[in-house]
């Protein structure tokens, strides 16, 4: 009987690893639908991936299924704000702002300025310019902002907005507060296609009724694991009854 | 996965800030010179599980990593300094800002206060008062209101004329203040705005130089709020507040069902 014993250990395995995989998936649901209000939030991507060797997935499973997750970057919903200071892309890319000399890249800017006239966005990170931050040529100046990023303060050319493409932008590490950063040595291409839009807003990616199948999908076939699960202990229950 | 619900009850949190925000600019949709408040989200930090460009066991590197983020918060939110509707008054005292720049007011304590709101009136002596009473800096004083037609120019001069002698007296002219950042100011309740160090300290300029706006007489700005802009914004924060309730259930039962594993 032991031998029949050894296969249902690893079928538990599988499930118990299923299972993880799902809860997962379910955490990246839940993450999507708490920022489907945040202002250029890009949604996660969860996807089941068999742990096999050519998926190269780290737990050590024999089988079963596990949630690889990604961002994506597609563009979100523009909505006109009417405040002159919100900044979003259309197109690909991301604004380069800089924090304590880390430089970050953002999706979606609230402009404002310091004390001394640099332009920030609503966190106090500065926003970069082709040639390092901008800085408005009189403190209560106006900031208009072009379409190829070009700023003007009161009508002058202060600079031009760095806005960057990623050859590989599933390296970018994701900090929080719609914050990304490149790991070193990734490949930066300035955007070319990209518009700077002044006034509008990007909404987060993310469609919940997407999300909400995906949650009862995920929900479903946890509850049929863990029926399959119920049932691999009664096989193992009636085994053992067996054996006697 | 106990970590999802968490994330869900962050994102019914933000949901219930977005709502408090929204409902104040509706109740202050006939507030003069009130400008709306928006609210501004950022995603939480994230559990990076596996750094994008890993080594995985056979050799490969991993393309994405494995990085959840936990919900959303507040940052901050923001006053929208865009111009409000006018309205035309009869009141020679209703003056409206056409453009950047706040009324400078003095405070009892000793304080200055910002304000949009026009809708100014004469104390006792004389002297020029926003509706709360608190007197507008530099002080403008008209004696006799009563008998005195005013007219306020453009460019801020207040100048009286007398109806029973005739004679035409030029009492000074209003300063308007400009800020670097005045989504910076502090709000303070009764249409009072106060310089903070995000807000820089003020610059004061006579209307229409430096920046700032005219003013408009027999005119009142009312606030900047769009009412259907703030139900469509009701309608998605109270969605928002069910979907993340209803992930909250659903990460409930995918517990309980884990829990009736063991009978």
């Amino acid at each position: 009987m032991t031998t029949n014993s050894i296969d249902i250990r690893g079928t538990t395995r599988a499930i118990a690893t299923a299972m993880r995989g799902l809860e997962r998936r379910f955490e990246v649901v839940a993450d999507n639908l708490a920022n489907v209000e945040t202002a250029g939030h890009k949604r996660l991507i969860a996807y089941s991936q068999s742990s096999s060797e050519e998926s190269g997935a780290a737990q050590g499973a024999s089988s079963g299924k596990q949630a690889a997750v990604q961002h994506d970057f597609t563009q979100g919903d523009l909505i006109a704000t009417d405040s002159f200071d919100d900044l979003a892309l259309k197109g690909e890319g991301f604004f380069a702002v800089e924090v304590e000399d880390r430089v970050h890249f953002v999706r979606s800017v609230t402009l404002s300025r310091d004390a001394d006239g640099l332009v920030i966005d609503s966190r106090g990170a500065r926003l970069l310019g082709e040639s390092g931050p901008l800085r408005t040529t009189e403190p209560n100046s106006a900031l208009r902002i072009e379409r190829d990023g070009t700023v003007l303060s009161d009508n002058e050319p202060i600079g031009r907005l760095r806005v960057v493409t990623f050859v590989d932008p599933n390296e970018l590490m994701a900090e929080g507060g719609g914050r990304y950063a490149a790991p070193e040595g990734s490949e930066l291409v300035a955007a070319t296609n990209t518009e700077v839009l002044q006034g509008y807003r990007e909404r987060s990616n993310t469609d919940p009724v997407r999300e909400l199948i995906e949650m009862i999908v995920v929900q479903r076939q946890y509850e049929a694991a863990q029926k399959a699960l119920s049932t691999e202990n009664e096989l193992r229950q009636r085994l053992n009854d067996m054996s006697r | 996965m106990m970590k999802g619900l968490f994330t869900a009850a962050s994102g019914m949190k933000v949901q219930q800030v977005n709502v408090d925000v929204i409902a104040n600019n509706l109740a202050n949709v006939n507030t003069s010179g009130y400008k709306r408040t928006q609210a501004d989200f950022q995603d939480l930090l994230y559990v990076v599980m596996k750094e994008p460009g890993a080594q995985t066991q056979n050799g490969f590197t991993s393309p994405s990593g494995i990085q959840i983020g936990s919900g959303a918060e507040l940052v901050s939110t923001t006053k929208v300094y865009t111009p409000g509707v006018l309205e035309q008054t009869d009141r020679a005292l209703d003056l409206a800002i056409l453009g950047d720049g706040f009324f400078e007011v003095d405070l009892p304590n000793g304080q200055k206060g910002y304000t949009r709101d026009g809708a100014l009136r004469v104390d006792g002596i004389g002297n020029l008062v926003t509706s709360q009473g608190f007197k507008i800096s530099p002080p403008i004083v008209i004696d006799n209101a009563a008998d005195k037609n005013i007219t306020v120019a453009q460019d801020g001069t207040v100048t009286v004329r007398d109806q029973l002698t005739g004679a035409t007296t030029n009492l000074g002219t209003l300063q308007l203040a400009r800020f670097a950042n005045a989504a910076g100011l502090r709000s303070g309740g009764g249409n009072l705005q106060y310089s903070t160090p995000s807000s820089g300290e003020p610059t004061l300029a006579q209307p229409g130089s430096g920046g700032t706006g005219t003013v408009g007489q027999n005119l009142l700005e009312r606030s900047n709020v769009n009412v259907v802009n703030e139900m469509v914004n009701l309608i998605t924060a109270q969605r928002a507040y069910e979907m993340n309730s209803k992930a909250i259930k659903v990460g409930d039962e995918m517990l309980a069902s884990a829990s009736n594993l063991v009978r």
